[in-house]
């Protein structure tokens, strides 16, 4: 179409090497898209970033926030215990650390929080609050997410029987004997006879395409206490809410959600406006983090809606 | 056809049993209380010795006594002693059975002695005062500190050493023990040890260990009845029979021989003169004087009048002297003999028993058959563990239990091959202790499965504070926000009583006095999942007025059900209590808890009250208890007397309700309900028909049910039960589950199988288990024999094919050759479906008992996701949104970002080529 032709401009005086021009082939410049197709084409990839962003939060920057937590919690955790100013019965709030659980076969080593909602299992196990602590004597239930956060209990469906469970409470160190994984159908165990305890690890598996990724059924790891049971104080509640059983979602994330979405939105809109009064480089200085922790804490408060062993 | 051939054995077999199980049966069974085990009349005198050595006959009565049943009792064991002609009672108390009841005039006295009654039997074993039971002191001592000479010492058939001055006293006891009055008279009580206690005023003397000097109000009364006479006459008590389990110290057993002493008080036969005696013996001068006043006359009540506080009632004729001579010789004995005890089988064979879990509704009948079966070497050691049927279903689907009681099949099936196999045809009963306005014992009610409904959903108010605050809820001036259904109560009565349905049913029925019982408001029900429960609820279910009621639409009296309830279903195995209702103030008079802030003020923390007076019990053992002794479980505020806190007060039980002011109502099992004399109220069955339980009655019900091929049991069908004038809606069959594949295979020491065992155990129960009688082995009252003759043969049919599967462990199941009609019942008296098999059409219903097989069970499908499992079993817990929100989620980004890209690469292409179409455009114009 156009003509190309080779030229070779003087250098030009005090430059030591002369310019050389290259001829190029000449690319059109593509042509503006219609403005409805430039609509949906952003629409979509706005979409697509919006996924891209919910799956990278789950399974990778979730896990980053979990393990912040968990040094958190294995400090308190630590000084309650050698102070001796840890919980151990009651009624306990919930998200205070309540014991380590460890499972060397299967490389599992968490600090368990007391509670099971999806906001409390943000950060590691949550123990079951109307049941015993781990080491007391009665059926003690310890939930855990399968993939997201970390994943605390990715690989308890592992365990095999006769293998170990050690956990560590303000009353002192418990070891647990495996029995079985149990699935959906399998007998329940024997009921418990006096002086004696159970852990019951709680996780959800996907099977087939979901398997390693999706969750959706609750699996159990039943293990027998091998100590004698230490005495449990009374006063532990007798029933928990809804939000707080296998597989349920927390609609308390709800009003914390709306409230960081609005953040976002502000900041979103803030971004805008700076870009056309400050220039882009002040603004992606000044708006991207403030972008960046409404996202988060609009992530995680969305995490609570789902359910809370994934 | 190995097939073939083996449904051929069986019904040749079937033949054969059927022909065994014909027999039996075939005689009507006695009724308990028609024919009393004992009857014997006696005349009974009180004749005073002048001092000239005549005779004066003051009174001669000729009486009549029955007792219901003498042989083969257990502990707690009531039995009913009636007489007739004896002397009407004086200065009557309300409990018969308390430590005053002796203070009568006349009493009829019934007490349980150790010992047989014969002068030939050996010392150590014949009965006297000495060996007879009294709960207190008071009832077998007796002294004087105005006159030397009381009644007793006056007894003109007291031995010479019985009219001293100090009889029986225990030598080298303290002056503490024997007192200082002018007369004393010590009746000892030797244990069956052959310990002697003294007992003494209060007890200073010593007790045994099941003595008392102060009975606990709220306790089960003592077991000595000072029984009133009317004045007709006749009188009647009930007698709760005690064996060694429950009074060591009386020590009755199968092998103690011990009698009921049945002594009608006549009074003291005085003989003031005391001829022949030693001088200190005999009243002289004014002690002649006081000994005639005290010995010679009538009695200072007259008959009828009950006993008054401050007025003493005339010793010589009160039912403390019962130990005197004159009365003492006018007794009637009624030997008895025990049961084996209750641990018998745990003593006589100490291997580790088969374990039967299950059903509380065949107590009575595993109660009597194991000892048959512990004590025959070539039976087993058995033990009915009593639990809920649905524990015991659990307990069978996880393998955890062998063999459980049952009276219907788990809802999902069983989770492998097991029998079904009829082994008690009973039911639950709705017992009750009511008082009249004459404080005697009501003898009929008649309740209706609305009124039952009524009692079981909490409608009744019982306490008047709540119908107040139901009516401020109601009031149209002020706006109701919180608990407003419950305005609807309002115009509810507040008890069965004052509900005009149940004075319609029982008209002339007025409760004793004034007294208000909380415990008429409910129904004393199971706090456990219990098949009882679920055939109850059936029951109130299948009737369309309480069916409609508990919907919602109001009695014709205007009552409705409280709202907690309404449009509840039924039926339901654990009766939930629902009522929520929170009295804005009504504390239960400051039982109920308050929270004190900070500040020091008080706010109360409401809670329901109506469920704290259902308060369930958690067996029918525990029911039948509070039935017989009138334990009233309904809450009261009562002051715990902290000296430090004088207004503390504690929540408790009512606990037992006075004599003639009883009200209960609870639900029993027909067998206990017979055993511990409980009275039984009659249920409608049709509509205007009113059926207590009996042989009969549960005949007529059971013959109604049919066997059904796809759960594999007879259920009752209620619906036809309400159109049978007198079938008992109550009826209820226990089966015994037991699986016929998979039991323990290890041999005990005779090298015996758990199969084998059970297997014995199912043919023990459905032929010879199934004789009616009260001795070891036999099936007590209050179950209907299992037998061709009332009608059953295909019941028992079946439990004798199931002992076959089960000792085979094949995994078989039994099932009906022809399905449809020839599985009926064999209620029908023309012999449903008559199979023609030879000869046997001439016998009722034998036709239809060939008409089971057993068959290999097919094998059990493999779990399904959205199958309901049996509990025992993991259930399945998933999220859709779990199994779909992350899917769903890269699935959209995907998308989008596909569409992203191809929306841009086609937008684009198709603004490149329109670009080139303008521009060639151009070039073509230019050219030109």
């Amino acid at each position: 179409m156009t003509a190309v032709e080779e030229v070779t401009a003087p250098a030009p005086a005090g430059t030591a090497v002369p310019v050389v021009w290259r001829p190029v082939p000449y690319r059109m410049p593509p042509p503006p898209l219609p403005a409805g197709a430039s609509i949906a084409v952003r629409v979509a990839a706005a979409l697509a970033v919006v996924a891209a962003w919910c799956a990278l939060y789950l399974f990778a920057l979730s896990g980053l926030q979990a393990a912040r937590g968990q040094q958190v919690l294995y400090e308190q955790l630590r000084v309650n215990i050698a102070q001796a100013t840890e919980r151990i019965g009651g009624t306990i709030p919930p998200g205070t650390a309540v014991a380590l659980i460890e499972a060397p076969s299967v490389g599992l080593r968490y600090v368990v929080v007391e509670g099971t909602a999806a906001g409390d299992l943000r950060v590691g196990p949550g123990h079951r609050r109307d049941t015993p602590l781990p080491g007391q004597a009665g059926v003690s239930l310890v939930y855990g997410r399968a993939v997201s956060f970390g994943g605390p209990f990715r690989r308890v469906t592992q365990l095999r029987t006769g293998d170990t469970i050690t956990v560590t409470t303000g009353q002192g160190t418990f070891n647990y004997r495996v029995d079985r994984v149990r699935r959906a159908g399998d007998p329940v165990p024997d009921q418990l006879s006096t002086g004696q305890g159970r852990l019951t690890l709680v996780t959800a598996e996907g099977v087939s395409w979901r398997a390693g990724w999706v969750p959706n059924q609750v699996v159990y790891v039943d293990s027998t206490l091998l100590n004698t049971p230490v005495p449990a104080p009374s006063g532990r509640p007798s029933a928990v809410p809804h939000a707080e059983e296998a597989l349920q979602p927390d609609p308390g994330g709800l009003v914390p959600l709306v409230l960081w979405l609005q953040l976002l939105v502000l900041a979103t809109g803030g971004a805008a406006w700076a870009w056309l009064r400050w220039g882009s480089a002040q603004t992606w200085l000044a708006g991207l983090p403030l972008i960046l922790l409404a996202l988060w804490g609009a992530s995680q408060s969305a995490s609570q809606l789902l359910p809370n062993l994934i | 056809m190995r097939r073939h051939s083996r449904r051929d054995v069986w019904a040749a077999l079937v033949l054969v049993l059927a022909v065994v199980v014909l027999p039996l049966g075939g005689s009507a069974r006695p009724a308990a209380a028609a024919t009393p085990a004992f009857t014997q009349t006696k005349t009974v005198s009180r004749v005073q010795l002048n001092a000239d050595g005549t005779d004066t006959v003051i009174d001669r009565r000729t009486v009549t006594v029955t007792v219901s049943q003498t042989a083969n009792l257990r502990g707690r064991q009531q039995i009913d002693v009636a007489w007739s002609g004896a002397r009407p009672t004086a200065g009557t108390v309300a409990d018969p059975n308390s430590a005053n009841a002796r203070l009568q005039e006349y009493p009829f006295v019934v007490m349980e002695c150790r010992g047989v009654d014969s002068t030939t039997a050996p010392a150590g074993a014949r009965l006297d005062p000495t060996t007879c039971w009294t709960q207190t002191p008071d009832e077998r001592f007796a002294q004087d500190y105005n006159t030397a000479f009381p009644a007793w010492r006056v007894d003109r058939y007291a031995t010479p050493a019985e009219r001293e001055s100090m009889v029986n006293g225990p030598s080298g006891a303290d002056a503490q023990c024997l007192g200082s009055a002018k007369a004393t008279r010590f009746v000892p009580f030797t244990d069956a040890a052959g310990k002697r206690y003294y007992w003494g005023g209060n007890g200073v003397c010593g007790l045994p260990p099941e003595g008392s000097t102060a009975p606990d109000p709220k306790a089960p009364p003592a077991d000595t009845a000072y029984g009133i006479t009317n004045r007709d006459g006749t009188g009647r008590t009930k007698f709760a029979i005690w064996t060694a389990q429950e009074n060591t110290s009386l020590g009755c057993s199968d092998t103690v021989a011990c009698a009921l002493v049945i002594i009608p008080i006549m009074g003291i036969s005085c003989d003031v003169t005391g001829a022949g005696l030693p001088a200190q013996d005999q009243p002289t001068g004014d002690d002649a004087t006081t000994a005639a006043a005290l010995c010679q006359g009538a009695g200072s009540y007259n008959v009828g009048d009950p006993l008054q506080q401050g007025k003493l009632s005339y010793a010589a004729v009160a039912g403390s002297m019962w130990w005197s001579a004159s009365n003492w010789r006018n007794r009637i004995t009624v030997p008895l003999t025990f049961a084996p005890p209750a641990n018998l089988c745990d003593v006589l064979d100490t291997s580790i028993p088969v374990d039967i879990y299950g059903s509380e509704l065949m107590n009575q009948a595993t109660a009597q058959w194991a000892p048959a079966f512990c004590r025959d070497s070539n039976r087993f050691h058995f033990r009915h563990v009593r639990v809920g049927e649905p524990q015991a279903k659990q307990g069978l689907a996880t393998g955890s239990m062998s063999a459980a009681l049952i009276s219907r099949p788990p809802d999902g099936g069983y989770t492998k091959p097991t029998v079904t196999a009829p082994v008690g045809v009973t039911g639950f009963a709705v017992s009750y202790m009511i008082d009249d306005q004459n404080q005697h014992e009501v003898a009929q009610l008649k309740l209706n499965a609305r009124l039952l409904a009524k009692l079981l959903a909490e409608s009744y108010y019982a306490f008047p504070a709540l119908h107040t605050d139901y009516v401020t809820l109601a009031d149209p001036t002020k706006t109701c926000t919180f608990q407003c259904a419950y305005a609807a109560l309002k115009s509810n009565p507040q008890d069965l009583i004052a509900d005009p349905e149940f004075r319609k049913l029982n008209p002339g029925l007025l409760p004793g006095g004034t007294v208000q019982h909380e415990a008429a408001a409910t129904l004393l029900a199971l706090s456990g999942d219990s098949d009882v429960i679920y055939a109850l609820t059936s029951y109130i279910n299948a009737d369309p007025d309480a069916r409609a009621w508990l919907n919602g639409k109001a009695d014709p009296w205007g009552m409705v059900v409280n709202p907690a309830y309404r449009g509840m279903k039924l039926p339901v195995g654990n009766w939930p209590l629902l009522d929520d209702f929170r009295s804005p103030d009504f504390d239960l008079s400051g039982c109920l808890p308050w929270n004190t802030d900070p500040k020091g003020n008080k706010t109360y923390v409401q809670q329901p009250i109506l469920p704290l007076v259902a308060n369930p019990m958690v067996s029918l053992t525990a029911i039948v208890q509070a039935m017989e002794f009138a334990l009233d479980n309904t809450p009261i505020c009562v002051p715990t007397n902290n000296p430090s806190n004088p207004e503390e007060r504690l929540l408790d039980k009512h606990g037992r309700q006075s004599n003639g002011f009883r009200l209960m109502i609870g639900i029993n099992s027909v067998a206990d309900a017979n055993f511990y004399g409980v009275r039984t109220a009659s249920l409608q069955s049709s509509p205007g028909n009113f059926v207590a339980p009996s042989d009969a009655s549960m005949k007529a019900a059971v013959r109604l049910a049919t066997y059904d091929t796809t759960t594999g049991y007879w259920p009752m069908p209620y619906a036809k039960l309400r159109a049978t004038a007198g079938a008992y809606p109550g009826t209820m069959v226990v089966y015994l589950a037991v699986p016929t594949t998979g039991l323990d295979t290890a041999k005990d020491a005779k090298g015996r199988t758990l199969a084998s065992k059970l297997a014995q155990l199912l043919a023990f129960a459905a032929v010879s288990g199934q004789q009616p009688g009260v001795n070891q082995g036999q099936l007590p009252t209050g179950y209907l024999p299992i037998t061709a003759a009332n009608g059953l043969a295909l019941m028992a049919a079946y439990t004798l094919l199931a002992a076959v599967a089960v000792e085979r462990q094949l995994g078989e199941i039994i099932v009906p050759i022809r399905s449809g009609g020839g599985a009926s019942g064999g209620g029908s008296s023309r012999g449903s479906g008559g199979t023609g098999t030879g000869g046997s059409g001439s016998t009722p219903n034998g036709g239809s008992a060939p008409s089971l097989t057993t068959s290999r069970a097919p094998d059990l499908p493999a779990w399904q996701p959205g199958l309901q499992l049996p509990r025992g079993y993991t259930s399945s817990v998933r999220s859709p949104v779990a199994a779909w929100a992350l899917p769903v989620l890269v699935l959209v980004g995907v998308l989008a970002a596909a569409l992203a890209v191809l929306v841009a690469v086609i937008a684009r292409a198709r603004a490149t080529a329109s670009i080139s179409a303008r521009l060639r455009r151009l070039a073509e114009r230019n050219g030109r």
